[in-house]
C-alpha cells in the first residue's frame, strides 16, 4: 500500500527531517512509527499526504508514484486516505454530522447518501446520536472520536493516524487503538505515527523506529 | 476492503450531483451573505455609489446629447461679402454656392435687406437715415449638406470660402453648439476614465471583501483541503458570495440612478418651461439596466475568480 525506497526530506533551513528512510506497508497491514518528538514521524505522514514533496527518492501509495502526481491531482490522491489528527482539527462552528460529512460533500455524494454514511460512521465510533451536537460540547475522547469518524466515512484504503492518543489518559487511548483494530481487521491499511512506547509495546502489529531522520525497523510483525 | 458502488460516478448522477454541489454552494454563500446584515450592506453600497457614478453620468450625457441633437442639425454658415461686390455678383455666388455637393442651399441677405431687418431690430431709425451710405455688406446665407457635428468637414468648407478673393469674412453661426457638443464628448471621455477607476476600486472593495472572507474560513479550508477538495468546490462559494455582491450592488446603482433621474425630472422641466419646450428625460431603459447589470455582476465575478484562486493558492495545510 505504502512503499518508501531511500526518501529524504530536507527542509528550507537544511533541516534534515527524514534520510533515506525505506520501509513496506502492505495492502491490509497496520503498523507504528515511533520516536521521540522532532524525530521526522510527522513528515513522514505528510510526505504520504503529500503535504510535502520528498527531497529524495521514491514514495510510491496505492501502486501511484507520487512524483508524478501535479498540484491538480493531489485532492484526488488524498480522498483515498483517512487522516487522524493529534489536535482533531474539528470545525467548532459545525456540528458533528456536518464535521463527518465534509469528506463526502466534496464528493457530491447526494445528501439522502450522506446522512446514511454519517449515522455509519458515527455508529462505528460508538457515538451514534450524537450527531446534531456541537464539537464543544463533547470530551477530549469523543472529539478525536468525531475525528475518526471523519477520517473513515469516505471509506478510505487507508488510515493515517499522527499522535491519535496524544492528548488522552491511557484508558481512553487503549480503545482509540482498538479503533484502529477494528477498521484494520475489515481490510483498511493503518499506519499510525506515536511517541508513546507504552500503549504500542504489547500489540502485535510491526513498529518502526525514527530517529534523527533515519528509520530502523524495531520489530517485524509478530 | 470491499468498496460499495459510488453514487457519484453514474453520468446522470455526476450531472445531478454538480448541480446539487452548486446550488448547495450558492445557497451556502447566500446565507453567508446576509448573515452580517451590516457589514453586507455597507459593503454592497459602497459598490453601488461606486457604480451609480459613472452610470448616473452617462445617463445625463444621453440626455444631454439627445436634447442637442436637433440644435446641431441647423448650424448655419454666414458669408459676409467686400463692401465693393455688386449686387449681381452676390447674386450669382450665392447661385454658384448653392449648387456646391457640401452645401444644402443658400440664399442672399442684400445689404439693403440686411439694413432694413437692422433697422426693425435695432429702432435706431433716424442715426441708421442719417447715414450717407449703407456700411453693411451682402451675406449669404448658407447651410451645409453633413451635419453640423462634422467639424473637419465644416472648417474645410470655410477655409475654402475664406480663399475667395469676393469674401470678406466667414462666421459659423453656431460655434457654441459645437462648443456644446465637444464639451460632451469631452465630459464622455473623462466619464469613462472614471468608470474605468471606480470599476477598479469595485474591484478591489470586492477582492478585500472576499480576502476576509476566506481568512475567516482558513481553518475550514485547510480541513477541506485534506481531505481532497478541488480547487474548484473550494472557490464555488466564494464566486457566489462575488456574485450576490455583484447583484445587490448593481440593483441599489440602479435604485440611485432612477431616484436621482426622477428628481431632477421637476427642476430641469421648470427650466424648459422658460423656453417653452418639454423635456423628458430619459432613464437607463431596459438595455442600459441589463448593461449595469451584467457589468457589475462581471466585474465581481472577475474580481472574485483573481483574489479566490490567489488566497486559495496561499493556504496550505501544513
Ligand atoms: N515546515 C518545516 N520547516 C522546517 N523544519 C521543519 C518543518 N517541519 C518539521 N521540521 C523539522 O523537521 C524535524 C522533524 O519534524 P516532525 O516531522 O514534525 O517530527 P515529529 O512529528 O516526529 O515530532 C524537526 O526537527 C522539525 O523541527
Ligand atoms: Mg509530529
Amino acid at each position: 500500500m505504502i512503499r518508501f525506497d531511500q526518501v529524504s526530506k530536507h527542509y528550507a533551513d537544511d533541516k534534515i527531517a527524514l534520510n533515506r528512510a525505506t520501509f513496506h506497508l502492505k495492502r491490509g497491514q497496520m503498523a507504528f512509527i515511533t520516536g521521540h518528538s522532532g524525530a521526522g514521524k510527522s513528515t513522514l505522514l505528510k510526505l504520504i499526504m503529500l503535504m510535502e514533496r520528498a527531497t529524495q527518492g521514491r514514495i510510491i501509495v496505492d501502486n501511484q508514484d507520487l512524483a508524478n502526481l501535479n498540484r491538480r491531482q493531489i485532492p484526488w490522491h488524498r480522498r483515498k486516505i483517512g487522516l487522524v489528527f493529534q489536535n482533531h482539527q474539528l470545525l467548532f462552528d459545525y456540528s458533528v454530522f456536518n464535521n463527518i460529512a465534509l469528506p463526502l460533500r466534496i464528493n457530491g455524494y447526494h445528501e439522502r447518501d450522506i446522512g446514511r454514511r454519517v449515522r455509519a460512521a458515527l455508529d462505528k465510533v460508538g457515538l451514534l446520536g450524537q450527531e446534531k451536537a456541537m464539537p464543544s460540547t463533547l470530551s477530549t475522547g469523543e472529539q478525536q472520536r468525531v475525528g475518526i469518524a471523519r477520517a473513515i466515512v469516505n471509506k478510505p484504503r487507508l488510515l493515517l493516524a499522527d499522535e491519535p492518543t496524544g492528548n488522552l489518559d491511557p484508558e481512553l487511548a487503549e480503545e482509540i487503538m482498538h479503533l484502529f483494530e477494528q477498521f484494520n481487521q475489515v481490510g483498511v491499511s493503518v499506519l499510525i505515527a506515536s511517541h508513546d512506547i507504552n500503549l504500542i509495546r504489547h500489540l502485535p502489529y510491526p513498529v518502526m523506529k525514527l530517529g534523527q531522520g533515519r528509520l530502523t525497523h524495531l520489530r517485524a510483525s509478530s | 476492503m470491499k468498496h460499495t458502488s459510488v453514487t457519484p460516478n453514474r453520468p446522470s448522477n455526476r450531472i445531478q450531483g454538480w448541480l446539487q454541489e452548486h446550488h448547495k454552494a450558492a445557497i451556502g454563500s447566500w446565507q453567508r451573505f446576509w448573515n452580517s446584515v451590516l457589514s453586507t450592506t455597507f459593503t454592497s453600497l459602497t459598490l453601488a455609489i461606486a457604480l451609480a457614478l459613472p452610470g448616473s453620468l452617462l445617463v445625463l450625457l444621453n440626455n444631454a446629447e439627445q436634447i442637442t441633437r436637433h440644435l446641431q442639425a441647423s448650424a448655419q454658415v454666414n458669408i459676409f461679402l467686400h463692401k465693393d461686390i455688386g449686387l449681381a455678383d452676390a447674386q450669382q455666388l450665392t447661385q454658384q454656392l448653392g449648387q456646391r455637393e457640401d452645401i444644402h442651399n443658400s440664399y442672399l441677405i442684400s445689404a439693403t435687406a440686411a439694413l432694413d431687418q437692422f433697422r426693425q431690430q435695432s429702432g435706431l431709425d433716424t442715426i441708421l437715415d442719417s447715414l450717407a451710405i449703407n456700411p453693411l455688406p451682402h451675406t449669404i446665407v448658407i447651410t451645409p449638406a453633413f451635419h453640423a457635428a462634422n467639424q473637419i468637414a465644416l472648417s474645410r468648407l470655410t477655409a475654402k470660402l475664406d480663399t475667395l478673393a469676393t469674401v470678406d469674412e466667414v462666421l459659423v453661426d453656431l460655434q457654441w453648439v459645437q462648443r456644446l457638443a465637444a464639451l460632451l464628448e469631452t465630459t464622455r471621455m473623462a466619464t469613462l476614465g472614471l468608470a474605468l477607476f471606480l470599476a477598479l476600486a469595485v474591484m478591489l472593495v470586492i477582492g478585500n471583501t472576499l480576502r476576509l472572507a476566506i481568512e475567516n474560513r482558513r481553518e475550514e479550508i485547510v480541513v477541506i483541503k485534506l481531505v481532497g477538495g478541488t480547487d474548484a468546490y473550494l472557490r464555488r462559494p466564494f464566486l457566489y458570495l462575488g456574485c450576490w455582491y455583484g447583484l445587490l450592488s448593481s440593483g441599489l446603482a440602479w435604485l440611485i440612478i432612477q431616484f436621482g433621474l426622477w428628481g431632477l425630472q421637476a427642476p430641469l422641466q421648470r427650466l424648459g418651461d422658460t423656453y417653452q419646450t418639454t423635456i423628458e428625460l430619459v432613464g437607463l431603459g431596459i438595455s442600459g439596466s441589463l448593461g449595469l447589470i451584467i457589468s457589475s455582476v462581471l466585474l465581481t465575478m472577475l474580481s472574485a475568480t483573481i483574489t479566490v484562486t490567489r488566497e486559495l493558492r496561499l493556504i496550505e495545510p501544513h
